[in-house]
């Protein structure tokens, strides 16, 4: 299994440059109430993603002021990769042995939460996490849930395809083939 | 209503069910009588279940700790106590009375000891367990076993150490938070206190004027 480590100081520079931002509490609060309002589901709480930011040094990312944008991404340890697959990965509060303490090898990443409000906030959203994936996590796997319909779509361009057997709606796609990693 | 420990139970491995706070109550030991309930739940449990000598549970470090108790209305269930340092808190005595063990009693104790190690500004806490209890304590807390340290023994266990990460409070206190905030009771840090009612009395100061 291809693990990488994190380069938490150039995701955050690339991150900025789409203008996202590591988000204060205050921040998630906004951002997760703008999630739920926008796909109709339920999200973990701001403190759950403040503490699985604490952990792993990078999971909550706003955007706008006030936020109008709002992306969570979970680095995931091996063993976390593999709860995923298995369903026994818990997105709104997972065992500290699924998430990639910061500093440790990352195994895949779980996308939580990916919104925006405006046309203008969901083209930085998307380009944030396309960027993500590309430039710092294309050799691992990476996972969301379809929790929409418009959520699926996005994902399908993405090249993302539905998992079976794993958390239920769960999508996933495979670490990119080195030629497209270099190619971004 | 007291608030619920939204920070302290993220240390727990699942959160707290309504139903579990609306049983058990935890907080800071403030008065003798609850530090006396304290020192007698641990003399049933140490000194009479697991036959600790009295001298080694009583260690001398009970007049610098914070003592905490869950109830079930009045009745003490559990107990534990916080020592403080630089940098990390150390939970030690952790202690559940044999009729409150399997009930949620320790989680909720642990959640409201864990908040308020949150709401100080600590971003990890240190716990010294019996080895044997483990897989006990691992269903308990989001927690690892500290890398790199060997297995010690002492009364007659063996031990091993346990790290449990904190949440960051977004209110943790600070040496720039409000002055009588600070001197409020702890764990009682939003509500306003004795010497918060004080403030508007005439001071030394205007009186001699």
């Amino acid at each position: 299994m291809s693990e990488v480590r994190i380069d938490y100081a150039g995701l955050a520079r690339r991150a900025g440059e789409f203008d996202f931002r590591r988000a204060s509490y205050a921040e998630l609060e906004a951002g997760l109430a703008l999630a739920q309002q926008l796909t109709g589901q339920a999200m973990a709480t701001p403190a759950s993603i403040l503490w699985i930011e604490s952990q792993t040094g990078m999971a909550g990312w706003v955007t706008g002021d006030p936020v109008d944008g709002v992306f969570i991404t979970v680095p995931l340890s091996a063993e976390g990769v593999a709860a995923v697959r298995d369903g026994s990965f818990v997105p709104a509060w997972p065992a500290l042995s699924h998430i990639c303490s910061a500093g440790d090898a990352c195994g895949g990443v779980y996308i939580g939460v990916y919104a925006g409000a405006t046309k203008q906030a969901r083209k930085r959203v998307m380009m944030a996490a396309g960027i993500t994936r590309l430039e710092f996590f294309a050799r691992v796997p990476c996972f969301a849930r379809g929790a929409t319909e418009d959520g699926k779509r996005s994902m399908a361009s993405l090249g993302f395809h539905a998992i079976e057997g794993g958390l239920p709606d769960l999508w996933g796609q495979d670490p990119l083939p080195v030629s497209q990693e270099r190619a971004a | 209503m007291k608030p619920r420990p939204d920070f302290g139970e993220l240390s727990l491995t699942r959160p707290l069910a309504p139903e579990m706070l609306a049983r058990f109550s935890a907080g800071p030991v403030r008065t003798l009588e609850e530090y006396q309930q304290a020192m007698a739940l641990r003399a049933a449990v140490y000194m009479a279940e697991q036959d600790c000598p009295y001298e080694e549970e009583y260690d001398g470090n009970d007049f610098s700790s914070t003592h905490f108790l869950v109830r079930e209305g009045t009745r003490p269930a559990g107990t534990c106590r916080v020592r403080w340092f630089a940098g990390f808190a150390k939970i030690e005595r952790s202690t559940i009375i044999p009729a409150y063990r399997g009930t949620p009693a320790l989680r909720v104790l642990m959640a409201e000891t864990c908040e308020v190690i949150s709401r100080k500004g600590y971003r990890v806490a240190l716990a010294q367990i019996q080895s044997r209890l483990w897989p006990v304590w691992n269903r308990v807390f989001r927690c690892r076993l500290v890398e790199g340290r060997s297995p010690f023994d002492f009364s007659d266990f063996d031990y091993c150490e346990m790290e449990i990460p904190i949440a960051p409070h977004p209110f943790a206190l600070s040496i720039r938070s409000d002055p009588l905030q600070i001197i409020r009771p702890e764990g009682d840090w939003d509500r306003a206190g004795v010497l918060d009612r004080s403030a508007g009395r005439e001071t030394q100061e205007t009186k001699a004027a």
